[in-house]
């Protein structure tokens, strides 16, 4: 069959739903490649080694039923949503996934008892444990953004994700202290963010509420114009302060340009509209019209165009603070300050879902699930090389699929084979080891397992040694 | 002996209980504090009397009550002058329990910590209890920590509450930067700002802990760390021991019946059900010996000057209408009793005043019997005792019934009436008047009372007619001494004083002072020395 192009790009006026892109190749379908997939491509040890967090060991203070007290959710063929899904081990979670071949598998939190069980249980069937998980999703953005819209995604709008996947990372590690952060591509437009830490999970929803709101600076529209919850006050917070150092350089080197916001159209007046002075708008206007400007050709337009935009304002800024001694009328200068930060943040600042965050008990779509409708595989990523992600080039299950078969016709390429005998024919336990599923298992692995497996390991040594102070165990050297 | 640990009660054997393990007894060391500031976490482990278990919690619910009667007093006290109140309340109260040094700080501790136990205990049942328990302790905690200096913060929380660790100065400077930033961008204002980089004690609590704070960015995080400034901190420390005893509160409710095992039920568990409602003053039986001249003859003066309204009002109605309802006559009958009338005179008094609308064979008939039974000359001869304030606002009635609280159940216009009627201070009147309109009734009557004798500040509140009435029988007994004496001086007449427009120096009149007020009545048993409407 020929070999159809995977990267066609979608061109940008068109702005559909799925279009072109979505499948590769009109033949496959997805759901009838699901069983092929569980069978041979989900790294089902992966996911079990993630969620037992350290209690499918041997270890005295292993709690052996926590696994079986997490949800799982499977929506089959049709629609069908299947809640309250519990499995002993990670042998019978494989064994159901395997029978049944759900078209999506969302994870739940850990239970008080086996979600099965919970008629027993009544009201004290309670959430006690589950990921601190964010959402970020492009159609948010449809309003500042011009190559598309809906579910179309693209190299021109990946920026807002790269960079939204930046300032969360720096908040969430350098501001709320947590180590084990996933980052995974939603599988069309957006991705997913689960925190692992122990002390993420043990989180009350009023906590994560609290998260959730320190990133939150975007409170709706007004006016046509967003909102930024700004205080002014003539200082930033610092966290906020670091996030817009990060967004100005992503602003200038590849969304402002990649989105062309400044050339003549409904979104260019949009931006406008968040300079606080008409006779402001007038002059860059008319700046902008000049021979000197429309004619330079060193630089994108829209780069050319900021520039004036930015120096407009300064002057004006300049202007205002020298005619009362410095510091010019607070009412005035205040607004000037602030036009600028804010209409960065608002055209670029992470918008999340609040609702996926807030409470414990909200499903999420697990890592390596295939989205039914592009058959893109949600692979994780990783957040420091996030710009050079390609939404484009995810792998798909045909595409997995494909590399599966080559690699068993003919010997498979030579790093493929290579791979093969390094894992010692363990390939035929992980097939995927011979495709690209390979390389996202590794960043999986890199991001957040590796340094998951210390962190459990603390944490049952840590209740070991509770227990022996409590007196509860009594061991004999 | 009886036993108190972990909240739950053990069996009362002369068995020291166990303790719970090797926490209960860590945090009874901790509990050695400086001060007896504390969050309440452990509950104490120890065996003590049943007596001293009764007197400790009796001794913190008084002082409860009388810092709730003051602060609804003066509600524009500065914190010094309540924080004074409370000193000298704590002093009235709960110093001199330990019997053998009164400033012995590990006993005020102690006392500290099983009184507000008890409590908690007897305060737990009922949703309303719990919210006046929760919210006494909480204003007292907050009047304390507030009076605490730099330093003693520190110590409080090194020791309470560990998850505020004090900002090393090396660490400081590095954040001092970033939080004033922080500030300014929640608009604090310049004084607040300077405040806090002179002040430079900071502490840094972990961001789970506050996260009103991080949802609003009104703090600075670093790695999972919130820095506040210690004025911040207050409320904090405040909203988590508020946190605390209410859970604690709402815990030892629902395990209610783990908290007594069976042989407590008759012993403990009244007890401690019958705290919420105690009265707390003194007994006023002995008004009786003291002023025993209340025949039928003299009690329509008597009511006029020491009546408290509940009992005036309802003389006045039963003079003007010649009948009351059981309820009023219940209320007005035992009161009657209590200060002395005894039964053959009150025979004689309520035959006479029904006597209009009730021929005596049928008076007989239907309420004599009554007044007999209340005397304990019938049925089952039980000494009744007249009600206190408490049950009186609670009792309920219809139309045509006047009994109850009157700053409950008149309306204004009748309240000040009746008041003026009584001779009562215009501007005591509008101070009773706008209490009972808020739902303080005792307090209304207090000031009423200060509004008629002219007294300034009672000490106590009133909490029982019968203490309206021996308090104003003492406060006059001590002005007529006054004032016969300085008319002895003069040569003047030997009775018929102005009781009541006292000119120069009322002894009396300095609120609740020591003097016996006993030394036997001046005025003749049936007089009406001179005019005095």
């Amino acid at each position: 069959m020929a070999d159809v192009n995977k990267r066609q790009r979608v061109d940008q006026d068109s702005g559909g739903e799925t279009g072109p892109l979505a499948i590769i190749e009109p033949e496959i379908n997805v759901q009838e490649a699901m069983p092929s997939y569980y069978a041979k491509l989900f790294p089902h040890q992966h996911m079990v080694k993630w969620l037992a967090y350290g209690n499918d060991g041997k270890h005295a203070q292993a709690d052996s039923h926590f696994f079986n007290r997490r949800e799982f959710c499977f929506t089959l063929d049709g629609d069908i949503f299947v809640r309250y899904q519990a499995f002993k081990d990670g042998t019978a979670l494989q064994e159901a996934i395997q029978r049944r071949c759900p078209a999506k598998i969302d994870i739940g939190p850990v239970y008080t008892a086996n979600p099965q069980d919970r008629h027993k249980f009544g009201a004290s069937f309670q959430p006690t444990e589950r990921e601190l998980v964010f959402d970020i999703d492009l159609t948010d953005y449809d309003d500042v953004r011009t190559c598309g819209s809906g579910g179309h995604i693209c190299g021109k709008c990946w920026p807002l994700m790269a960079v939204a996947v930046k300032i969360i990372d720096a908040g969430l590690r350098n501001d709320f202290g947590f180590k084990h952060i996933l980052w995974v591509y939603s599988g069309r437009r957006g991705v997913h963010c689960w925190v692992c830490d122990p002390s993420a999970r043990q989180l009350t929803d009023e906590q994560r509420a609290a998260v959730a709101n320190w990133f939150a600076l975007y409170k709706g529209h007004e006016e046509g114009k967003a909102r930024i919850a700004f205080l002014g006050g003539g200082a930033m917070h610092p966290a906020v302060d670091r996030a817009v150092e990060t967004l100005r350089t992503a602003w200038m080197e590849t969304i402002l340009p990649a989105q062309r916001l400044l050339e003549d159209g409904p979104k260019c007046e949009a931006l406008l509209r968040y300079l606080p002075e008409q006779t402001l708008v007038e002059n860059i206007k008319k700046k902008w019209a000049s021979r000197s400007v429309a004619s330079r050709t060193d630089q994108d337009i829209n780069l050319v165009r900021w520039g004036v935009l930015e120096a407009e304002v300064n002057s004006r800024l300049t202007e205002e603070r020298s005619r009362s001694k410095g510091a010019g009328s607070y009412k005035v200068v205040g607004p000037l300050e602030r036009c600028i930060p804010e209409i960065i943040i608002a055209h670029a600042y992470p918008r999340l879902d609040m609702e996926v965050s807030k409470k414990m008990n909200h499903l999420l779509k697990a890592p390596f699930c295939v989205h039914p409708k592009t058959g893109k595989v949600c692979v994780p990523l990783d957040p420091t090389l996030v710009d050079e992600f390609d939404p484009d080039d995810v792998p798909t299950v045909g595409s997995l699929l494909r590399e599966l078969a080559a690699a068993k016709n003919g010997g498979g390429k030579g790093s493929s084979s290579a791979a093969t005998e390094a894992y010692g024919g363990g390939s035929k336990a992980e097939p995927w080891r011979e495709t690209r599923m390979a390389n996202a298992v590794q960043i999986f692995e890199r991001c957040l397992l590796d340094d998951l497996v210390t962190t459990n390991r603390d944490e049952l040594t840590e209740r070991t040694r509770v227990a022996v102070a409590v007196g509860q165990l009594n061991l004999d050297f | 002996m009886q036993v108190l640990t972990s909240g739950k009660v053990g069996p009362a054997g002369f068995t020291p209980l166990a303790g719970a393990g090797a926490a209960a007894k860590a945090s009874k060391d901790g509990d050695r504090m400086l001060t007896d500031l504390s969050m309440y976490t452990y509950p104490p482990s120890e065996n003590i009397t049943l007596e001293e278990f009764e007197r400790l919690a009796l001794a913190r619910l008084s002082v409860l009550k009388d810092m709730e009667a003051f602060k609804l007093r003066h509600p524009n006290k500065s914190e010094k002058e309540l924080m004074d109140k409370l000193k000298q309340l704590k002093q009235k109260h709960m110093k001199g329990l330990a019997g053998v040094s009164a400033s012995n700080h590990e006993e005020e501790v102690r006392n500290d910590l099983i009184s507000h136990y008890v409590l908690r205990l007897a305060y737990c049942r009922t949703a309303e209890l719990r919210k006046w328990f929760l919210a006494q302790e909480c204003d007292m905690f907050r009047l304390k920590f507030g009076t605490y200096n730099p330093a003693e913060h520190e110590a409080f929380l090194a020791a309470h509450a560990p998850q505020y660790r004090p900002v090393a100065e090396k660490e400081l400077l590095e954040v001092m930067d970033d939080i004033v930033k922080v500030m300014k961008s929640n608009l604090e204002t310049k004084e607040t700002l300077m405040r806090a980089q002179q002040d430079k004690r900071f502490y840094k609590v972990s961001w789970t802990r506050v996260p009103e704070l991080v949802a609003q960015r009104k703090v600075l995080l670093r790695g999972g760390w919130a820095y506040v400034s210690r004025d911040a901190l207050a409320p904090l420390v405040v909203a988590e021991f508020r946190a605390g005893v209410s859970k604690g509160l709402s815990d030892m409710a629902r395990r209610w019946r783990q908290m007594f095992p069976v042989e407590e039920e008759q012993r403990l568990q009244p007890l401690v059900a019958s705290l919420t409602s105690r009265s707390l003053t003194a007994d006023y039986s002995g008004v009786t010996t003291k002023y025993g001249d209340v025949s039928a003859a003299n009690l329509h003066h008597l009511a006029v000057r020491h009546f408290p309204l509940c009992m005036s009002h309802l003389m006045g109605t039963l003079h003007s209408e010649r009948h009351l309802r059981h309820g009023g006559r219940q209320q007005l009958g035992l009161f009657l009793k209590a200060i002395g009338l005894p039964m053959e005179e009150a025979l004689l008094f309520w035959r006479s005043e029904f006597a209009p609308r009730t021929p005596s064979d049928q008076f007989d008939k239907q309420y004599a019997y009554n007044i007999r039974h209340n005397y304990g000359r019938e049925g089952k001869r039980t000494d009744y005792t007249a009600h206190n304030c408490t049950t009186i606002v609670g009792f309920s009635g219809g139309l045509g019934d006047h009994h109850g609280c009157p700053y409950r159940r008149l309306d204004e216009t009748s309240l000040r009436a009746a008041l003026s009627r009584l001779h009562c201070d215009d501007g005591k009147v509008e101070e009773a008047v706008s209490k009972a309109r808020d739902g303080h009734y005792q307090l209304a009557c207090a000031a009423a009372f200060e509004g008629i004798h002219r007294v300034p500040e009672l000490d106590v509140g009133i909490s029982a007619p019968l203490q309206y009435y021996a308090e104003s029988r003492r406060i006059c007994t001590e002005r007529d001494l006054t004032s016969a004496g300085t008319m002895a001086a003069t040569g003047g007449a030997a009775e018929g004083t102005d009781i009541g427009e006292q000119p120069g120096g009322t002894a009396g009149a300095g609120g609740v002072g020591d003097q016996p007020g006993g030394r036997g009545i001046k005025r003749p048993a049936s007089g009406l020395p001179g005019s005095l409407r």
